[in-house]
């Protein structure tokens, strides 16, 4: 009887995993680098590194589908296998609950299981859609911190917009299901961000083509998202840069004496001393809000796709008319992106005039935005009835098969084949035979 | 509806195989050409470029390098070194052999998903579609939406958000700000003088292509 379970969301940008016993979540980044100075780093191994200039990194999660096991792998490896880490388990005994981003390509969740129980060899196994699991947490003291209310019935319907590093998903979720026909996938995530700021600051000041890392820890430190573009534009154009409140600087990291890069308001610019003062500024302004504003406005650069508020509307129309207020009235934003300033006040603002005058429109942010996933597959593990309902255990799979195994996770079968078994099993149980004959 | 009509700015008669015009020689020709020649105005050709293909390209290709992970391709290989604990003596399945060889990218795998099950993407576009046409009032509707039910995964291409009723918004491509100008050579946005100068001198594509 296994133990212990093991909760993992798996990013395109980082690993959330931690014990369901142990209530902590680690985070790890879900890339391999390799510095300047040639050194590979993998996985929990970034965190020791100092210097990131013109690094360069390799991500096993592409587009938020896991596709490169081999890079997946060896991150894997060395978060649950390697004695030193803090993750380490013995798959043997461990139920293992993954998570995976909605429409995958079914042979990427067919390699995700094979790998599970022929590689790692887990005990029993639930790969599950990342948003399916928010319900789990208990959603109603997001809305009212102050008092939560002393009785949570499970929500009945939640609009999870999930905004993460590959893109931004908009998953409504009714009655702890996921409701397929109206899941909408917009094409702007963190990266994407990331790289336009990259672009703008390269085109105007530094050039910062090979500086990913870089510009991704500056997006998360000075960006915000306007509720008033045009003003700000205004603002960033028209005025003295001393009178301006938008402008701030980015004082950048210095590899030679390891200090990292930080922000600071704007100080003008003033004729360098020699020798004093070497440090290097780069001046923000108008990057501040038109990067994360690609978010709510896609087609501004060309994407032909609508923003974020747009893209709900579109999604409600995927619903039964019955549940669209209750779904604008409990919107959980999670994700990386949630943690942009500004966010649910500009989401708000958008969506307010696009839904009905009668629905009320409430969005809330978990106070983590990049674990609150983890934590509902958290809760979803410690219901161990629950638990055993959705999860296949190994035995299972080597018995019945991977097709049988991920209609089973997908819900479309609830038990065990019986005796009229149908052929597609009889041909998968065929090349597990060899396998159980070892056992 | 005001009514526009061309004015002919240079005083040209016409017969009707010969035109007499007051410009000097090496001009005549342009502006005195009948007004029927089969040849598309000038103009309009250049004002095209917003849309055409080209453009298109740019943008589509624009978009592939926001998505990238390196501003170089990168091959990072990943070293041998076993971890300690993991049990790597034993035999790999045939399956894990496989998956941990396959070099394919998320475009192959999506590419033969479509191949493989083209079904919940046209099936679903078409009963969109044949919702629309039928143009139903609310409960009808939400009776068809209720035959879906929860329904099978749309897949990859068929959930992504549909284009934004918004229009475009342009801006400079040098300093950000409105882009109420665009080049006449690559159809680029700028704001101004200033950075018309900067664009025409160091980004503008007909020059540096």
């Amino acid at each position: 009887m296994p133990s212990t379970t093991l909760v993992v969301d798996n990013g395109s940008y980082t690993i959330k995993a931690g014990f369901a016993a142990g209530k902590t979540c680690i985070t790890i980044p879900n890339c391999i680098a390799r510095t300047r100075d040639k050194r590979v780093l993998i996985g929990h191994q970034l965190e020791n590194c100092r210097d990131f200039g013109s690094a360069v990194f390799r991500r096993p999660v592409e587009k938020g589908y896991l596709v490169n096991w081999e890079a997946e792998k060896e991150i894997w490896d060395r978060t649950f296998l390697d004695s030193e880490s803090k993750l380490k388990c013995d798959p043997r005994n461990t139920t293992l609950l993954l998570t995976e981003a909605p429409n995958a390509p079914s042979t990427l969740q067919t390699n995700c299981d094979q790998m599970v129980f022929e590689e790692y060899e887990f005990s029993a196994y639930y790969r599950c859609i990342g948003p399916t699991l928010i319900p789990w947490n208990n959603t109603s003291t997001l809305y009212s911190p102050e008092n939560p209310p002393s009785f949570s019935p499970p929500a009945e319907a939640i609009m999870v917009v999930d905004s993460g590093f590959s893109h931004t998903h908009i998953t409504p979720i009714i009655n702890g299901q996921l409701w397929n026909a109206a899941v909408r996938r917009i094409d702007v995530g963190g990266k994407f961000l990331t790289n336009y700021l990259k672009e703008m600051v390269s085109t105007r000041t530094w050039n910062m083509m090979e500086e990913t890392y870089l510009i991704n820890q500056v997006k998360e430190s000075v960006c915000y998202i306007s509720t008033n573009f045009n003003e700000d534009l205004e603002k960033c154009h028209g005025m003295k840069k001393a009178a301006n409140d938008i402008v701030v600087d980015f004082v950048l990291p210095d590899y030679n004496s390891g200090k990292g890069g930080y922000r600071r308001p704007h100080v003008p610019k003033k004729q360098p001393a020699f020798g004093s003062n070497d440090e290097q500024v780069m001046e923000l302004s108008d990057e501040r809000f038109s990067v994360p504003e690609l978010l709510f406005a896609p087609q501004d650069i060309g994407l032909a796709q609508a923003g974020v508020a747009e893209t709900i509307m579109q999604s409600l129309e995927g619903v039964p008319e019955r549940y669209r207020s209750l779904l604008l009235a409990n919107i959980v934003v999670v994700g990386g992106n949630a943690n942009i300033a500004g966010f649910l006040e500009r989401l708000e603002m958008e969506l307010r005039p696009l839904a009905s005058a009668e629905s009320v429109v409430r969005i809330a942010k978990p106070d983590n935005p990049v674990t609150y996933t983890w934590k509902g597959g958290v809760a979803l593990a410690g219901d161990k009835a629950e638990m055993k309902k959705r999860q296949v255990t190994r035995a299972e799979y080597m018995e019945y098969g991977s097709v049988w195994c991920a209609k089973k996770m997908a819900g479309e079968i609830s038990s065990v084949p019986g005796t009229g078994s149908t052929g597609v099993v009889e041909k998968e149980n065929r090349s597990h035979r060899k396998k159980r004959v070892e056992d | 509806m005001p009514t526009i009509q061309v004015l002919p700015n240079t005083s040209t008669s016409s017969g009707a195989n010969w035109t007499y015009s007051n410009l000097p020689p090496a001009l005549a020709h342009t502006n005195s050409l009948p007004s029927n020649t089969p040849r598309a105005p000038r103009a309009k050709r250049t004002n095209n470029t917003e849309n055409s293909a080209a453009r298109q390209r740019q943008i589509n290709s624009r978009i592939l390098d926001l998505e990238r992970d390196n501003y170089r391709d990168a091959v990072i290989v990943v070293g041998k070194g076993g971890v300690a604990g993991r049990s790597s003596s034993r035999n790999k399945s045939q399956n894990v052999r496989r998956i941990l060889a396959s070099q394919k990218t998320f475009a192959n795998h999506l590419a033969d998903e479509e191949a493989l099950h083209p079904t919940p993407a046209v099936v679903h576009r078409q009963r969109v579609e044949e919702e629309d046409a039928m143009d139903l009032d609310g409960v009808l509707r939400e009776g068809l939406a209720n035959t879906q039910d929860l329904g099978q995964p749309l897949g990859y291409a068929a959930s992504a958000s549909r284009p934004s009723a918004r229009p475009k918004r342009v801006f400079c491509e040098i300093c950000g700000y409105w882009g109420k100008y665009k080049c006449q050579k690559c159809s680029a946005r700028y704001c101004g003088l200033q950075c018309g100068g900067i664009h025409s001198e160091t980004k503008c594509n007909k020059f540096y292509a």
